[in-house]
């Protein structure tokens, strides 16, 4: 095992480090408003890409595909993940370039539902996106905290607060343009260090034959990809992912801070493809803690369990920094976009100037990083509540979407459309079914209709609810949605 | 069941469009 405070060293070294570059960069530019919630224009397709997949990709990637890897169906549950999570990009290359055409100058996800449909669907939506977002934030805390505890016995209070406080100081600070370019160095160093472990992890345990034969031998189920289960998995993990990211405002200002939709465009194709290696290198992971028969009831946590198990202590640290840097670059963007929905809101409710809304912005910035904190030393168990933000994103994105092109769809529709959803999804979840299944319905407890019920009902019911409504929306209208917080950031 | 030479392949190519995405990411920085 790691000594604790090496690895702590560690972890400050790499997060002080990012911090300055965030810090230095945002000090050489103006500190608007504008810098801090929107940037708009100021991302090149590298930094936009990068960024992308620096917010996407959390340490998540590190626990849940090697998860399923050993778990819930080996090769085929891994690779269903990897393109699971690719689709939410590619829906955005469209998306984005629809956002930027209709909505140029807007600044966030609720700006737009509350202009296009109305105050009932925009804090129905408002809800499930802050929901979302904070759920993911904190299961990012507490999934490092656990790894960090595990690898090195490092108390999670230690793990959350330093990791808080420095992605904290340098978020409040320089807002969107600090995540930016701290999102693209911490990917940039990601990166290689994943591939690096990957490769690693192979070069100790013999090679990619060995540890074929090893799986072939202990576990050929997790080789097979017929696998009903894993099937299924992989294809009901596109809607618990897809809904959610539609609804991280994260993703949404980096539509706008983009230097030009043909970029933006290219970075979420970029960001796609790199998501599908990175959660396939991850998730093999858990097929070789399985084969090796190292997971016990703790699948959660196959990837460090290999690291353990192969890596002399040196090489560990080099996890470590992989592990902190995934969740800076996620936790920054999840701050700052949880800071940017409420401002972006405040200013739209209240005439409040350029200065008050700076200091809004950073004191929402502190208290979500507080609570994150808090909440991700406790060790909860957050899995629930994070399949029940994607059962939430997965009723609600498909109105969410189709309000950008279908002119005829309302608000009564969408929000029939996100409960229907809803009401589908719920009377599957676990803990529920039970309760359906008194009142004389005949379900039980499905994560597969979950998330494909829920979507596929709710994309029925937005279709249908436009098909049937005599309105006509004028997209010309969300034109000049965003104008007055521009004015007052730029100036 | 994948073959050795297929779980190479998997393993191989995803670190190779790894390294390949990172050298578009920094070439198309500014």
């Amino acid at each position: 095992m790691l000594d604790a405070t090496l690895t702590l060293a560690v972890a400050v070294v790499a997060l002080a480090a990012t911090s300055a570059v965030g810090v230095w960069y945002a000090r050489r530019g103006e500190r608007s408003l504008d810098a801090l919630l929107t940037a708009r224009g100021s991302a090149s397709e590298g930094t936009t890409a990068a960024s992308i997949v620096g917010s996407v990709m959390g340490a998540w990637i590190l626990l849940s595909p090697a998860e399923a890897g050993a778990a819930y169906g080996g090769l085929t549950a891994v690779l269903g993940y990897a393109l699971g999570s690719a689709v939410p990009l590619l829906l955005f290359v469209p998306v984005a370039r629809r956002v930027r055409t209709v909505m140029p100058d807007g600044h966030s996800l609720t700006e737009y539902v509350r202009a296009r449909f109305g105050t009932a669907f925009y804090l129905f939506v408002l809800a499930v996106s802050v929901f979302y977002m904070f759920v993911f934030l904190a299961a990012e805390m507490t999934g490092v905290t656990a790894a960090l505890a595990l690898v090195a016995g490092v108390p999670p209070w230690a793990t959350a607060a330093v990791i808080g406080g420095f992605v904290l100081a340098y978020t409040a600070y320089g807002g969107l343009v600090a995540s930016l370019v701290t999102d693209t160095v911490q990917t940039a160093v990601a990166l290689p260090l994943l591939v690096a472990a990957a490769v690693g992890a192979l070069w100790q345990v013999g090679g990619t034959g060995a540890v074929h034969a090893t799986v072939a031998r202990e576990t050929p189920q997790l080789l097979t990809l017929t696998n009903p289960a894993a099937v299924a998995f992989g294809f009901y993990v596109v809607f618990a992912v897809l809904g959610a990211n539609v609804l991280h405002q994260g993703v949404w200002q980096r539509v706008w801070a983009a230097e030009s939709t043909t970029s933006v465009r290219r970075a979420f194709g970029v960001s796609a493809v790199a998501v599908v290696p990175l959660i396939l290198l991850a998730g093999l992971f858990g097929v070789v803690a399985a084969a090796r028969g190292l997971v016990d009831g703790n699948a959660g946590i196959s990837f460090f369990l290999v690291v353990n198990d192969v890596f002399p202590p040196w090489l560990a640290l080099g996890v470590v920094v992989l592990a902190v840097l995934l969740v800076a670059s996620t936790a920054d963007t999840v701050l700052n976009a949880i800071a940017s929905v409420v401002t972006v809101d405040l200013a739209e409710f209240s005439d409040a100037g350029g200065a008050t809304l700076t200091r809004v912005a950073r004191a929402v910035t502190g208290l979500v990083a507080l609570a994150a904190v808090v909440v991700g030393a406790q060790g909860y168990d957050v899995l629930t509540l994070f399949f029940l933000a994607d059962l939430l994103g997965a009723a609600t994105f498909a109105p969410f979407v189709l309000g950008l092109y279908l002119p005829s769809l309302g608000e009564r529709g969408a929000l029939a459309a996100s409960l229907g959803g809803l009401a589908v999804g719920l009377a599957f979840f676990p803990g529920v079914a039970g309760l359906v299944r008194e009142l004389g319905l005949p379900v039980s407890a499905s994560f597969f209709w979950v998330f494909v019920g829920s979507t596929a009902v709710s994309v029925v019911a937005t279709l249908l609810a436009a098909a049937v409504s005599e309105g006509e929306y004028d997209f010309r209208a969300l034109g000049g949605v965003g104008a007055r917080l521009t004015e007052v950031s730029e100036r | 069941m994948i073959s050795a030479l297929g779980f190479a392949a998997l393993v191989w190519g995803s670190v190779a469009l790894t390294l390949f995405v990172l050298g578009y990411v920094l070439a198309t920085l500014r």
